[in-house]
């Protein structure tokens, strides 16, 4: 048997930036992204939005990012049991816009194949405003 | 299914373990860091290009995780410039395409890839491009193109772990390297001038490069593409990579300002014997009225002092 190389995280290196595989046995593990797009008028406020989860592998959401807004909104998101995970909607301004350091979901919220994201979002910019979020994590496929 | 320990979210960063886990590679393999990098100067504006390929073909698996350049390649003022990334079975990553800029300021610099993903030898990067813009150097003078997405992460080869044959310990130690390109890109518009090859001598110890960071005189704008090399001057990236591509993000809470000096971060680090040298190609990026230019490199890292 070969040994394996092991190398330390470089402290110049940002988070994730080799990391070891995290997949249970028997189950892979690759990365994957949902993007829920909306264009919300001025103080729009809707409900019950979904994303739906593809049927062929469970999602592993681990961290959301605001791809693109033109203004401030507030959202709050469920899992897949549509059981609310803050108690209010919260402000886009909390969450980041920032690629590299996306606000991470801890623990990771797992979404079963053919679920769905489920969402509340409310304009508060009192302006048209075009939104993309970003739910990052990874699809989990089961190989044996 | 795993217990919460056994699946860590790897996107957080707020909670550091004391003794951080290493990371290990497959039994019977060595990585090196690697970038493969793609240059959109011949699309046309406004357009959108799919299924846009860069081979591997340098005999390693190629490991992903992360990218950059976006914005140097779609039009970021406008919500259609936008991106989507394929797995090498030709697998979206993504359910749509995504947006590059989050508003007139913001802009998406840097995508992580996680977990990463392995592009065998022989398959290939894929990804779609909406709406390019290409940068461009907004200088007088021929048009030079700064358009370019960089794939960065390893590449990953077999082979047995290479070991010092000493003890030692590690002291931290930085070369400073002061580069100053005097030449325009082009000549005349379509002539190339050359590009300079910078040598940095590793003196006493053998060296671990964890990092090279750079100050330009405008960190903001990029003056210049680089080729960096391994210790037996074997190129870590395919084309030359522009320099600001360097910059990382930071730890949770901390978010480095778009003019600090870039630093990129090298995992696994490179090692240069004693005796060696970290040879850099400097391919400029500048117009004639922007010369001279002044860039100080450094390599960041550590010499394995025997013990």
């Amino acid at each position: 048997m070969q040994p394996s190389t092991t190398y330390l995280p470089n402290p110049f290196a940002p988070v994730g930036y080799g990391v070891n595989d995290a997949s249970p046995e028997s189950y892979i593990d690759r990365p994957f992204t949902y993007l829920y797009d909306v264009v919300l008028t001025a103080n729009e406020q809707l409900t019950g939005q979904a994303v739906a989860i593809d049927t062929d592998s469970d999602f592993l959401w681990r961290a959301v990012l605001i791809a693109t807004a033109d203004g401030l909104f507030t959202v709050r998101f469920a899992d897949a049991s549509n059981y609310y995970l803050s108690s209010s909607q919260i402000s886009s301004a909390a969450l980041s816009t920032f690629g590299g350091q996306p606000f991470p979901v801890v623990p990771e919220v797992l979404y079963p194949a053919g679920g769905k994201i489920t969402l509340d979002i409310t304009d508060v910019s009192a302006d048209d405003n075009t939104i993309e979020i970003a739910f990052i994590g990874a699809k989990r496929f089961r190989y044996r | 299914m795993g217990s919460l320990a056994t699946m860590p979210n790897q996107l957080r960063g707020m909670e550091r373990s004391p003794l951080p886990e290493c990371y290990r590679t497959p039994a019977g393999f060595i990585d090196q860091h690697y970038i493969y990098a793609f240059n959109t100067d011949r699309f046309a504006d406004g357009g959108t290009y799919t299924n846009l390929s860069i081979p591997i073909i340098d005999g390693y698996d190629l490991i992903v995780r992360r990218v950059k350049g976006l914005p140097s390649v779609v039009d970021i003022s406008q919500k259609t410039g936008k991106w989507q990334m394929k797995s090498a079975g030709s697998v979206y990553l993504s359910n749509l395409p995504m947006a590059v800029g989050f508003n007139a300021t913001e802009v998406l610099n840097e995508w992580l890839v996680i977990p990463e993903i392995t592009y065998p030898h022989s398959s290939q990067i894929q990804f779609d491009l909406h709406n390019t813009l290409r940068d461009t150097n907004p200088g007088g003078g021929p048009t030079i193109y700064r358009a370019q997405v960089a794939f960065c992460g390893v590449r990953r080869r077999q082979g047995i772990p290479p070991v010092a044959g000493y003890n030692y310990f590690l002291r931290p130690y930085i070369y400073n390297q002061t580069v100053t390109i005097t030449t325009a890109q082009q000549a005349s518009a379509g002539v190339f001038n050359p590009y300079q090859s910078v040598f940095t001598q590793i003196a006493d110890f053998d060296f671990e490069l964890w990092a090279i960071q750079v100050d330009q005189p405008d960190n903001t704008s990029p003056s210049c593409a680089i080729v960096l090399y391994d210790a037996a001057h074997v190129a870590l990236s395919n084309i030359p990579i522009i320099v600001t591509y360097l910059i990382e993000p930071s730890p949770w809470g901390v978010v480095l300002a778009d003019t600090d000096a870039s630093i990129g971060a090298l995992n696994p680090p490179l090692v240069y014997p004693q005796q060696s040298e970290i040879q850099i190609d400097v391919y400029s990026l500048l117009q004639a009225g922007q010369l001279p230019a002044t860039l100080t490199f450094r390599f960041i890292g550590a010499q394995r002092k025997p013990c």
